[in-house]
This record gives C-alpha cells, sequence and structure tokens, in this order.
C-alpha cells in the first residue's frame, strides 16, 4: 500500500473514532468505563424507606467513581449578597435553589451550583448541605 | 442509577445525595434530615423574600454548564437502570415523598391544572405550580388535624399567587404557604418533602411510585 494513502487512512481512522467518542452514546459509555472504577455496595435498610429494597431488606448499588475527592470543589465558606447587589449579578429568570430556615432565606444560583455541586452552610442557626 | 455521591470531612464517608445516607464508610446506614428547597427563578424568589440573601457569584458563573444536558432526551452518565415508560426519561416531575410513599407529579400535568389536592402515603397533601417558572411545591394540607380543600384566588399572580381553602376561606401565599389574611392568617402549612427531578431518576430510585 502507499506509505501517504495509509498516513491518510490513519489519520481519518483517528478521526471517526474521535468522532464516535464525541457522538455514538454506546462508544461514549466504553470511554467512560475506561477511566473509571465500580464496585457494588450494600446500602443498610436502617429505620426508614429510603433506599430499601422493594421486599423491605437492604439495597445493592453499584458505586462508580468518575471523578474522585474534590475534583469538583464544593463551596465551604459560602460569601453571600443582599437582592440589590445580587440584581447585579443575576438575570431576572435565573434558576436558584431558594431556602428559608427560622426567618432566614438564602438563594443559591443553579449555574454556581453545577459548577461545585455543594455549598455548605449554616441558615437560621441550622447547618446544612444544599447539594445540586 | 445516577446521583451525587459525596463525602465528610470529618469521617471521609460517601453519603448518597438522592437517599440522603451514608452508604459506606463508618457513617453508612446514618440518615441525613431532609429540608425543603424550593428551585425556582430569582426573581421569584426575590419577591417572595425580599430579605433573602444570595450567593455570591463575583461576577462569575454566567451560564450553566449544564443548559445543553437539561434539554437534550439523554439520561447520561450511566444510563437508566429500569425502563419506565409512563413518561420521556428527561420529563420534569415534581416528585412528592409522605408517610413511605413516594408520587411523581408531571410538570406538563400541572401546567394545564397548577394545583391539586391529593393523598399520598396516608396524608392529604397540596400540589401547587407556578407554571411561568416551573417552580413546583407540595403542601401538607392537614392544619390542627383539619384536611383543608384550596383553590385558586382570583387575584394575586406570580410570587404573590393566593390559595384560598373552603373550609375557612382564608387566602394563603402559594409561594411560601402563609395564611396573608381570614380566619387562619399567620399559619404556615408545612411543606412534604419534595424535590423537582427528571422522571428517568426518580423512577430509578423509587421504583415503587406512583404517577398522577
Amino acid at each position: 500500500m502507499d506509505l501517504d494513502l495509509a498516513k491518510v487512512l490513519l489519520i481519518l481512522s483517528f478521526i471517526a473514532l474521535g468522532v464516535a467518542f464525541l457522538t455514538v452514546p454506546s462508544v461514549q459509555q466504553f470511554g467512560r468505563h475506561l477511566f473509571t472504577s465500580s464496585e457494588q455496595i450494600v446500602v443498610p435498610a436502617g429505620s426508614s424507606s429510603r433506599g430499601v429494597a422493594s421486599d423491605g431488606g437492604d439495597r445493592s448499588l453499584d458505586l462508580v467513581t468518575f471523578l474522585g475527592f474534590d475534583a469538583i470543589p464544593a463551596i465551604l465558606d459560602p460569601e453571600f449578597v443582599t437582592v440589590v447587589e445580587a440584581n447585579e449579578q443575576m438575570d431576572d429568570g435565573e434558576q436558584v435553589l431558594g431556602v428559608s430556615i427560622n426567618g432566614e432565606s438564602r438563594a443559591y444560583s443553579n449555574p454556581m451550583l453545577s459548577r461545585h455541586e455543594i455549598v455548605n452552610d449554616v441558615v437560621g442557626a441550622v447547618p446544612i448541605a444544599v447539594t445540586w | 442509577m445516577n446521583a451525587l455521591v459525596m463525602y465528610d470531612h470529618q469521617t471521609r464517608t460517601l453519603w448518597s445525595q438522592f437517599l440522603g445516607k451514608g452508604v459506606k464508610g463508618t457513617l453508612a446506614g446514618v440518615e441525613l434530615d431532609f429540608l425543603p428547597v424550593t428551585q425556582t427563578q430569582w426573581s421569584l424568589w426575590s419577591e417572595a423574600h425580599p430579605d433573602t440573601l444570595a450567593l455570591n457569584k463575583g461576577g462569575r458563573y454566567r451560564f450553566d454548564t449544564y443548559d445543553s444536558y437539561y434539554r437534550e432526551g439523554s439520561a447520561e452518565v450511566l444510563g437508566e437502570t429500569r425502563s419506565d415508560d409512563r413518561m420521556d426519561r428527561k420529563a420534569l416531575v415534581v416528585g412528592g415523598i409522605l408517610g413511605g410513599s413516594t408520587k411523581a407529579y408531571p410538570l406538563d400535568l400541572l401546567s394545564d391544572m397548577p394545583m391539586v389536592n391529593d393523598s399520598l402515603g396516608g396524608g392529604e397533601v397540596l400540589v401547587y405550580l407556578e407554571s411561568d417558572t416551573d417552580t413546583a411545591l407540595v403542601y401538607d394540607r392537614e392544619v390542627d388535624g383539619r384536611v383543608l380543600i384550596f383553590s385558586m384566588a382570583e387575584d394575586g399572580q406570580g410570587a404573590f399567587a393566593v390559595l384560598v381553602d373552603a373550609e375557612t376561606g382564608s387566602g394563603w401565599l402559594a409561594l411560601t404557604g402563609k395564611a396573608t389574611d381570614g380566619p387562619l392568617e399567620g399559619r404556615v402549612l408545612n411543606r412534604a418533602l419534595s424535590h423537582l427531578s427528571f422522571w428517568f431518576a426518580w423512577k430509578d430510585w423509587n421504583p415503587d411510585t406512583e404517577v398522577y
């Protein structure tokens, strides 16, 4: 085979592989499994119905690691602004998670939550984790 | 099943966000308390809570990195655990949890009928949707041992939409559950546990869920 033709075919096949990774769901899934670890864990039934199997017993879940500890940095010391200042930072239609506890209210911007996933906060003297 | 797993700094126990429960480590099996949260738009939240504080964005985070994920039809990252085609996988539902029972209320349905008096897990609930902002809330509609039946009042829109109960004629702000006039003025409806979810996640985590 002509050497140049072989190079072109090689490059084309890399491009095809790249496109497949970007667009074909089953190939995407395969790609992810190359970079992840998975283990089966058992969640104890405990006292409430949360996470309990339909027969009322322990429930088995797959625990899959895509990203390690702190790969997505949680917010540990959140800073806040008033409504007037926040109006400068946020569109009217911006999605937020709103929380009111013991007369104190907070709004957490969803675009910001998407980058941090968790905010550790204390609202109305109650320590909370806001998770997205 | 897809949902965030988080850890605590003190014990490095792993916690499932959707279960609110330790799943691996020394605190496995321990449950966190769920608190009611309102997913809504900034304008509606700040009108209903003018004294609210907002997380400081510091001029960043102009776009939501998941915008395209919200729009597209795929469940991503790990796909689905079980198929249940009562709805499209990315249909939005408000999932209610009461007395060990779960029920999904499709937002599509609620947008034609913004308020539902319903029963769930042996209790009585009120499901409310502010459809311009996809703000969906579930309240416990039992007050002082009496079950109230609600309908929408004529006046009041958005953050100031008002519900009226048939038993006392009191007016209640739909977004905060607080009665602002009538015999029950000052009372606040308790929120039932609920949150907005894509259908695929709700039915994977709550396989026994009913659908309204």
